[in-house]
């Protein structure tokens, strides 16, 4: 049973390193960047090229691709989205034209690197797993675990102590009084998509490390997204990480009570009970 | 707006699919269940998703969307899971059998002009008024003593049937059935053809319809290789779905603005 507890935190951590950068955006412009997922694996893709066709380090693979990625973040605000919304478009048209995005995201993964899936590990040779207090956990999982505590500390810190990271807050919290106390809305902007972007690569590659990349993953892990911002409540930052860590956690019990194959549709029907019946989140 | 009217799509396949095989039944009565089948669905799935507004409607669409794509995944003792289901028989009505395609097509062309009469027989009438009413401005059609929430329910379990319908056809069309034809993608399909027409209008759809299905022939003409295509067709559908919401939200011919 707590082993099921373990792995279902380790996903749930998995989960809030993308999800932690969508509640941002939405939390700021009021949209669902629903290409934001297909970003996420194609940036995995690239930390793929840099690790095997450049020959460097994961890590180092890595973060060159989320840095890369981060600008791409920017450019789509730049070019897709800032004119909509500039013309007043609605959210759920909003929804529609991010849904294209991501199509055509996909489908350029899928024309570069195939359908097939592609595998990334961090040693060439594969490395055992450990074993505490019966608890057992592979280098992989241990890897994960410790990037994502480490990446939420500096987003944390970042957030809560730093001019640009209380700036996004603000717009967060009131846009237009953020805007009259002097805060530059677009460069605000431009941080949001690229600290989210940045996030979600990271958080990409690491999956990548457990099940592989393929084109589709970057829609699946939207959704999953989509599930745990609702249960912690649609635009908090906080609660999306709490939320991710309750869906990852459900998941794996769901997994270990009835089986994977019904994974998918205990998250959805999770998404569909929050929104009927609680739809501001667990935490109001 | 709603994600999931492929899943209809395919609750009507699958159950005139599995009736056919499974019972000896005549095809119009196998049509009359699995449409009842689909309204019932319809009607379970409107109670969550017409409970909700704009962003949240369009997430449990989604959701139920997926949700029967993983039914029809994994209850393998009655869908057969991935593997599918094989020999769907052709429709035979009072002894004349639909397999040639001729006869299939004067079939198809017949149930389009008869949901087009019917839907423009309903638009017309006063509750096609109230309908429009409610797209346009639901608070007032409340306060004039209409029942707008029987009246959306209606009008959505009325929508999936006619899903069901189109389901049920092509199943005996294609012979065979697989989950992954109902993927959310076949949704956007449907997405796709009703933006692009327009909103809230019929001759929109039928546009819409038939512009997404001229693109691959166009495709095909210019010397694509195969490998490519299936790829290049959702490019270009993205990007078109994308470029219509920024240019023309109400669609080419539509009346509703997203």
């Amino acid at each position: 049973m707590i082993q099921v507890l373990l792995n279902g935190i380790i996903v749930g951590g998995l989960y809030a390193l993308i999800s932690v950068g969508f509640a941002l955006i939405f939390s700021s412009v009021r949209f669902y960047h629903l290409a934001y997922g297909s970003l996420a694996f194609f940036g995995a893709y690239i930390t793929y090229v840099f690790r095997y066709s450049v020959g460097l380090n994961f890590f180092l693979s890595m973060i060159l691709s989320s840095i890369i990625f981060g600008f791409v973040g920017i450019l789509f605000w730049k070019m897709f989205y800032s004119p909509l919304q500039k013309k007043k478009t609605s959210s759920v048209s909003m929804i529609v034209a991010s849904f294209g995005l991501l199509i055509v995201l996909q489908n350029v993964m899928s024309l570069i690197f195939g359908n097939g899936g592609k595998s990334i590990s961090i040693h060439d040779n594969l490395s055992q797993g450990y074993e505490f207090f019966n608890l057992f956990i592979t280098y992989n999982q241990l890897v994960i675990l410790a990037v994502t505590i480490i990446v939420g500390i500096l987003f944390e810190f970042m957030m809560n102590k730093m001019k640009f990271g209380m700036s996004i807050k603000a717009v967060g919290q009131n846009n237009d009084l953020a805007m009259t106390v002097g805060i530059n809305y677009e460069s605000v902007m431009n941080y949001v998509f690229f600290i989210a972007t940045f996030l979600s690569v990271i958080g990409a590659s690491l999956i990548s490390l457990e099940i592989g990349i393929r084109p589709i993953y970057g829609f699946h892990i939207i959704l999953k997204i989509i599930v745990a911002c609702v249960i912690g409540g649609m635009g908090k930052v906080k609660g999306a990480i709490a939320g991710a860590m309750m869906l990852g956690i459900i998941e794996n019990f769901g997994i270990y009570f009835f089986g994977s194959i019904w994974q998918d549709t205990i998250a959805f029907a999770l998404l569909t009970l929050f929104l009927v019946f609680r739809p501001k989140g667990v935490f109001e | 707006m709603s994600f999931c009217h492929a899943a209809f799509y395919g609750i009507g396949a699958y159950s005139t699919a599995i009736l056919l095989k499974n019972f000896d039944l005549s095809f119009i009565s196998v049509l009359f269940f699995s449409l009842i089948i689909t309204a019932i669905c319809g009607f379970i799935a409107s109670i969550f998703i017409l409970r909700l507004k704009d962003d949240g409607q369009m997430l449990v669409s989604v959701a139920f969307a997926l949700i029967v794509y993983n039914l029809m995944l994994n209850l393998v003792s009655l869908t057969n899971g991935t593997l599918g289901i094989k020999g769907i028989p052709a429709i035979e009505i009072f002894g004349v059998n639909f397999f040639e395609k001729w006869k299939f097509f004067l079939l198809c062309l017949f149930l389009l002009l008869f949901t087009i009469w019917f839907f423009r027989k309903i638009i017309k009438s006063p509750y096609g008024t109230v309908i429009k009413g409610i797209r346009d401005n639901c608070e007032v059609v409340e306060n004039l003593a209409h029942p707008t929430s029987i009246y959306k329910h209606l009008v959505f379990v009325l929508g999936v049937t006619f899903a069901g319908l189109a389901g049920s056809i092509f199943a005996t069309y294609i012979t065979y059935l697989e989950p992954s034809l109902f993927l959310l993608i076949s949704s956007i399909f449907v997405l796709i053809m009703a933006i692009f027409g327009g909103l809230g209008n019929i001759w929109g759809s039928v546009l819409g319809a038939i512009i997404i299905f001229i693109i691959p022939e166009i495709l095909r003409f210019v010397g694509l290789p195969d490998s490519i295509m299936a790829e290049t067709q959702q490019i270009i559908y993205g990007f078109l779905l994308f470029l219509l919401i920024y240019f023309r939200p109400q669609g080419v011919m539509g009346e509703y603005r997203m």
